[in-house]
């Protein structure tokens, strides 16, 4: 299924102002079900200054800063994403019982030994957030 | 005590030799070691001190303590939520190394500089680290030092580790063990130097027999590391050094560093991102950063991408730091490596990274996020000091051995939940060092904070350093909160060392362009406020002063003296807005002003009174404290210092008073004299003299107001006029010009019209103006008067255009001079105008900015 998403963000000020720094992630995101075909900003005034990158997460950042005196700001991302059916609750069963996932987690590595990937990703969401 | 009839050489004995030193049992001490007799290092060192005898070194002691103060070297300590600023304690007797040791510590901690240095590039670059299981994922992850916006943010250049410190301690066996590290904004460098300064200036002697490894070199390979990180403009970096402000435990070193190095010191306010890059707000408009060092948290530097709504940050400092723009000293997500945990995996890691073995051990450390370490520190509890990895202000270290059953089990629980947060820790005993306490020598416990700084080759330690000692014999833990003095600490080299200056030579034919230096807006706020607090001071104390003179000619409150006083009473509360005071329905306080009059004096809490106006003087002050000559500050701290302890803690009655006001007004034209004398005629004077012309006119104008603006009968008007002139210091001046003709018309002529007079009211108008015009305008105002301009040059104009007869014209209904009041308010009005402008033009305070997101209530500092 292709969908199109428009997502409009406004603010109104009470008073003009000079300057305005902002961190955006409006932008979806790839993952296994969902492919995002395109993605783009229109801002209202126009930035003097917008820089993208990708966070620690793999999410879309947008830095962006308006230098001018404004009162009011529009923020529109289009996208257009991609979403794979939803599997069917039988495709999904788990690859290993819950049991087993929190041993591998909990597992003492000896050092020196290469950690696989997955785990260590998944290591990290164990720890309380930040 | 002492005998003047003995001769000196036999009261040498005085009990500060070594030989009435008592160590204690078990502990290793600096100066014997562990044998009966001290080490040659400390064996000369002691002997001249034993000659010097006790009384004299408390002379020195004391003197130290007063150059100390005279440089207003401060730590501020919280206590709930006040703060008080302590003077620095500095022990005469430095902590003695010897060189050979020294080189051994020295390449401990150099090479632990290294390593930590490799480990933070790793963690915020390639993790190969935790890739490989070399480091458990959670020690670092779990740490609040780990800031993921970091993470490949940085070039190497940026990444770099610049300063480091480890705190060290010896224990019984008497090698040197590492407590703690510190890389995010290690402080102590500029106590350490101020300390050396100050023995140097005590102990000569001492200190040059002693062949003592100067402290410049490092100092120097500091200014070299960071020019070195600029990314752009290397030859001439703009070096800026950010601190939280003047309420930090800290911010005396701030001050010290950035007058030291030469750099600007700016808080997070006068810094703004702008297209990428970072730039000083300065009143000569935008002049773009090239180098951070930062006294700031990691975590509070961008309340954009970090902690959200921080006050003391720069928004948009990572964006413009990962786009190398500007590079921060040391690196942001630096704090990842304060980390208790880290202590048992450094052997590992130096092993992997530098092939060799770890020179200087940390004390023995357990992390609980590994199964058998934790098992052994649950069941080991009285044995250990249980930490958590994150360095948080309230959590302090738990002596197992203190607990009891029921809070034991209590934490073993709360170790298993979070094994990844604990650690266990050796109990260390530090050695003993002699101290000169109460006139006698006897052993503290000690801890030396050592510095290193990266050069070109890797890095240097500072051969020395800051020793700390604890309050009290018995206490083992030391700490700057809890009080505690602190030593010199001297590394004697073989031979004497050549003095290296600080001074960079330039190459031949060079000729060095002087860099303008830019004024922050802050400072320039500050420096304005300065200059109207110290206005208002001695306006206050002169008017003060003229009516406790004309109080104490009178004893009878209803002939013309008497009069004349309620008038003035009346006047002083106006001028100082010390309302209600003597003003509207005060009958009964004009009969009996005396408890008002203190009042004005001593109380601080009312807003106007003196103490109210040195407070803000004060803090104003303070505020720029970088700027300040060492004479200008010493005159600062002087008028609020005697004013506290000789007036308002002393209990005075109003006789006393005149005198102790008489000595405030010294030192407030003592203060204008130096400024007057050793500030350059730049922005930041102008914008202080401007500060004390605006306050001046407008209390001269409030002062008229209310005393000559009225009718009174003649010889009231006499006895009004005469006191206005001395309280204006223009008396001896109308003398001269006038004789004994005392009429308005020729006072108003003097006070509102003189161009040659530096009291009257057309003369501050006009330096106003000179200053205005001269002080940088935006570009928008090229070729036309900018608002302050023309406000200012109005009120200059108005009073040059009137005709002091107009003046003295009276009406007969409300007995006032109604040309007069209207000329004065129509002025006053002008110069608050005046002042707005002012504040919109130049000081940018009313752009504060404001976070959208919602924000935590935490504290800040």
């Amino acid at each position: 299924m292709k969908y199109r998403i428009v997502h409009i963000t406004t603010y109104h000020y009470s008073q003009p102002v000079g300057l305005c720094q902002n961190e955006a992630r409006l932008q979806p995101r790839k993952f296994w079900r969902q492919q995002c075909l395109s993605s783009h900003y229109e801002i209202d005034p126009v930035p003097a200054d917008f820089h993208s990158r990708t966070d620690f997460f793999g999410n879309d950042v947008a830095y962006f800063a308006i230098q001018q005196s404004h009162a009011e700001l529009t923020v529109t991302t289009t996208s257009e994403v991609e979403l794979s059916p939803e599997p069917k609750r039988s495709d999904t069963a788990p690859a290993m019982a819950w049991e087993q996932v929190r041993e591998l987690l909990q597992a003492q590595r000896s050092a020196g030994h290469e950690e696989n990937p997955d785990v260590l990703e998944a290591k990290q969401f164990v720890l309380d957030s930040p | 005590m002492k005998q003047n009839s003995l001769p000196h050489s036999e009261r040498y004995d005085d009990a500060i030799g070594a030989q009435h030193y008592a160590t204690q049992l078990g502990t290793y001490d600096e100066m014997y070691a562990t044998q009966n007799k001290p080490l040659p290092h400390w064996e000369q060192f002691m002997t001249v001190l034993g000659k010097m005898g006790g009384e004299e070194l408390e002379r020195r002691r004391r003197e130290a303590q007063r150059l100390l103060r005279n440089n207003g070297v401060t730590y501020n300590v919280y206590v709930e939520s006040q703060s008080l600023v302590r003077p620095w304690q500095l022990d005469p007797i430095p902590l003695l190394i010897s060189n050979q040791e020294w080189t051994t510590i020295a390449a401990g901690l150099e090479q632990r500089a290294e390593l930590l240095n490799l480990l933070l590039n790793d963690i915020y670059g390639e993790q190969r680290l935790l890739k490989k299981g070399l480091l458990p994922i959670e020690l670092i992850y779990g740490h609040h030092g780990f800031l993921r916006p970091c993470v490949g943010a940085f070039d190497e250049l940026q990444r770099q580790l610049t300063l480091y410190s480890a705190d060290l301690a010896r224990g019984p066996d008497g090698r040197m063990w590492v407590l703690d590290d510190r890389t995010q904004a290690p402080s102590g460098t500029g106590y350490a130097l101020e300390n050396r300064t100050v023995m140097t200036r005590v102990l000569p002697d001492l200190f040059h027999e002693a062949h003592v490894h100067r402290l410049s070199m490092f100092f120097r390979a500091l200014r070299s590391a960071l020019e070195r990180l600029a990314p752009h403009n290397k030859e001439a970096p703009r070096i800026v050094v950010l601190t939280p402000g003047a309420l930090n435990e800290t911010y005396f070193e701030h001050a010290y560093l950035a007058s030291y190095l030469g750099y600007t010191l700016v808080q997070g306010d006068d810094l703004t991102v702008r297209d990428g890059r970072v730039w000083i707000k300065s009143l000569q408009g935008l002049n773009q950063v090239d180098v951070i060092l930062r006294r700031v948290d990691d975590f509070f530097c961008d309340p954009l991408e970090l902690r959200a709504g921080s006050k003391l940050g720069v928004t948009g400092l990572l964006e413009a730091t990962r786009r190398g723009n500007v590079t921060v000293a040391n690196p942001l997500g630096s704090s990842v490596l304060e980390n208790n945990g880290l202590l048992p995996f450094l052997p590992g890691l130096a092993r992997y990274f530098l092939g060799s073995e770890l020179l200087l051990p940390s004390v023995a450390t357990w992390w609980c996020g590994q199964r058998r370490e934790r098992e052994f520190v649950v069941h080991n509890l009285e044995r250990l000091v249980i930490k958590k990895i994150n360095r948080s202000p309230g959590r302090q270290a738990i002596l197992g051995a203190l607990l009891s059953q029921r809070e034991k089990a209590e934490l073993r629980d709360e170790i298993r939940a979070k094994p990844y947060l604990f650690i266990g820790q050796e109990q260390v005993g530090f050695s003993t060092v002699p101290a000169f306490v109460n006139g006698h020598i006897e052993p503290r416990h000690a801890i030396l904070r050592s510095f290193v700084v990266a050069n070109q080759k890797g890095y240097q330690a500072m051969p020395g350093g800051l020793t700390r000692i604890a309050a009290d014999k018995d206490t083992v833990i030391v700490s700057n909160q809890s009080g505690g003095l602190s030593k010199d600490t001297w590394v004697m080299a073989e031979a004497p060392e050549q003095e290296v200056s600080l001074w960079l030579k330039p190459q031949r034919d060079q000729l060095v362009e002087p860099t303008a230096e830019p004024l922050p807006s802050r400072a320039a706020d500050n420096l304005y406020w300065v200059g109207r607090h110290l206005e208002r001071i001695e306006f206050s104390a002169r008017l003060l002063r003229i009516v406790l003179q004309k109080l104490f000619e009178n004893t009878d409150f209803d002939d013309s003296g008497g009069q004349c006083l309620h008038v003035l009473l009346g006047a002083l509360t106006q001028v100082t807005a010390t309302y209600p005071g003597f003003v509207g329905d005060a009958s009964r306080l004009l009969k009996a002003p005396e408890q008002e009059l203190l009042s004005i004096a001593c109380n601080g809490s009312r807003p106007g009174t003196l103490p109210s106006s040195l407070k803000a003087f004060n803090l104003s002050a303070l505020n720029v404290r970088d700027l300040w000559s060492q004479d200008t500050w010493l005159c600062i701290d002087d008028i609020q210092q005697r004013w506290q302890s000789k007036v308002i803690a002393a209990d005075i009655t109003l006789e006393q008073l005149q005198e102790h006001l008489n000595e405030l007004i010294a030192g407030v034209v003592a203060f204008t004299g130096l400024i007057s004398e050793s500030m350059t005629r730049e922005s930041g004077w102008m914008m202080l003299d401007s500060g004390r012309r605006l306050e001046r006119a407008l209390l001269l104008m409030a002062f008229l107001r209310s005393t000559v603006v009225l009718r009174h009968d003649e010889y009231i008007q006499n006895q009004i006029l005469e006191s206005v002139l001395n309280a204006t210091d223009s008396l001896s001046i109308y003398q001269r010009r006038y004789r004994s003709y005392i009429q308005l018309p020729m006072v108003l002529e003097l006070l509102l019209l003189d161009e040659s007079h530096p009291r009257s009211l057309v003369y501050q108008l006009q330096q106003l103006y000179g200053h205005i015009t001269t002080l940088p305008r935006g570009k928008k105002h090229k070729g036309r008067l900018s608002s302050v301009e023309r406000i200012v040059f109005k009120a200059f104009t108005d009073i040059r255009l009137v005709k002091p007869q107009e003046l003295s014209v009276a009406h007969e209904e409300d007995g006032i001079y109604a040309n007069l009041e209207g000329l004065l308010s129509t002025n006053t009005e002008l110069l608050w105008q005046a002042s707005d402008k002012i504040a919109e033009a130049y000081f940018n305070h009313a752009q504060k900015a404001q976070q959208l997101a919602p924000t935590r209530q935490e504290d800040e500092l």
